[in-house]
């Protein structure tokens, strides 16, 4: 069956650590045709092309796509939707803003937020914040299917396919593109980064949260927050891991002063290890930590920072 | 326009309903319609087949201090 993947493409430089885990689910589906919509995205398709199991690479290189609208790029999709069984694309908000779309256009279900591949028809997937996993079955005749990258690795960069260049779909002109404010950081993507050191509430405001960085710059982590921390003000929007926030599976993930509610384990209790700094010694995050600090964060911290030199 | 827009759970304070409208609401005509009077099918096309509870995490340590959990996270899991 064949398998038509949208690529993770931001601005024109391919999300290589979302587009590959996504490849190994799409890859269990079947044949994978990987589709780079974006302006001068030449550079991207080239990188999914080296993506292994990767069969084909589609490169649709317009304007248009250029700022990751939903509209044209569902069009887009959909007027290649005829030779595909599943339209598959990693739950970033990119896939999770153009997925629904092309399901609405294609009059079929979204199947959102896979962990797992059953067969062709079944997926599984997490609900109620991630307490249970349900096993669904689409009877739709084409799957639209948006993948929880964190429950697959990331397919090898050995892979040769073919880069065929297409042409752009009308653009249905509904919206238009006005601006993106860009927040430039040094440190990693949080969705893909190998540490996230995250801080909650009783890091206790903006100017505090700079120990939590510290330390992240240390580990060369990226940093999170818990939604309590981002609704206080003390960190921004896109640093809230959780349900309504990025979901993390790092190997190491260091939560400070979170007290771990379950809408922030749904958000990183897949991480390889997990290690909590709080003082609440009956904090429910020590049942999820592999390894539990009972300690003052404003002491816990620095120390943490001097044994680390 | 009609447009769908979803919007982050801190655009705005949420309005409450005040006492007075939630009043004239219950005199509101209420109109009681079905999918087929707008010609949508509402036949699911998803099956749930079975529902379980994820693996659980196995219960961790509490280290006594510092030193401790720098020395566990480098030599027990070898992730610093």
């Amino acid at each position: 069956m064949a398998v038509l993947l949208l690529a993770e493409v931001n601005g024109a430089e391919l999300s290589m650590d979302q587009t590959a885990k996504a490849v190994t689910a799409a890859r269990a589906l079947g044949d994978v045709t990987v589709l780079c919509a974006s302006s001068g995205c030449g550079g991207a398709a080239d990188a999914a092309a080296t993506i292994a199991g990767v069969s084909k690479v589609l490169c649709a290189d317009d304007a248009a796509y250029g700022n990751g609208l939903a509209e044209p790029i569902a069009d887009l999709i959909v007027s290649l939707a005829g030779d595909y069984d599943h339209i598959v694309a990693a739950a970033t908000t990119t896939g999770k803003n153009i997925l629904p779309r092309v399901a609405a256009l294609l009059d079929v279900m979204v199947i959102s937020d896979i962990t797992a591949i059953v067969s062709a028809d079944m997926f599984e997937r997490p609900i109620y914040a991630g307490n249970a996993i349900q096993t669904v079955q689409s009877t739709d005749g084409k799957k639209v299917i948006s993948i929880r990258t964190t429950g697959f690795e990331a397919a090898a960069e050995t892979g040769t396919a073919s880069v065929e260049k297409i042409a752009a779909a009308a653009d249905p002109e509904l919206s238009e593109w006005v601006e993106d404010k860009v927040q430039t950081s040094d440190r990693p993507e949080l969705t893909s980064a190998k540490v996230v050191v995250s801080g909650g509430r009783g890091v206790g405001s903006k100017e505090n949260f700079a120990i939590i960085e510290q330390l992240a710059d240390k580990l060369g982590a990226a940093v999170g927050a818990s939604r309590a921390a981002v609704d206080s003000g003390y960190a921004p929007n896109d640093w809230q891991v959780g349900q309504t926030g990025k979901v993390v599976a790092p190997d190491l993930y260091i939560a400070i002063g979170i007290s771990g509610a379950i809408q922030h384990l749904a958000g990183m209790k897949d991480s390889k290890v997990i290690v909590a700094i709080n003082k609440d010694e009956e904090a429910p995050i020590f049942q999820v930590a592999d390894y539990g600090l009972v300690a003052d964060l404003f002491e816990a911290v620095p120390a943490l920072n001097d044994a680390l030199d | 326009m009609p447009a769908i827009v979803t919007v982050d759970l801190r655009l705005n304070e949420p309005r409450y309903a005040s006492l007075p409208n939630i009043m004239k609401a219950k005199r509101k005509q209420m109109d009681e319609k079905t999918p087929e009077d707008y010609g949508v099918d509402v036949t699911p096309r998803l099956t749930i087949t079975k529902t379980v509870e994820p693996s659980e995490r196995a219960a961790g340590v509490i280290v006594a201090d510092v030193a401790e959990l720098v020395a566990k996270l480098r030599d027990e899991a070898g992730v610093l």
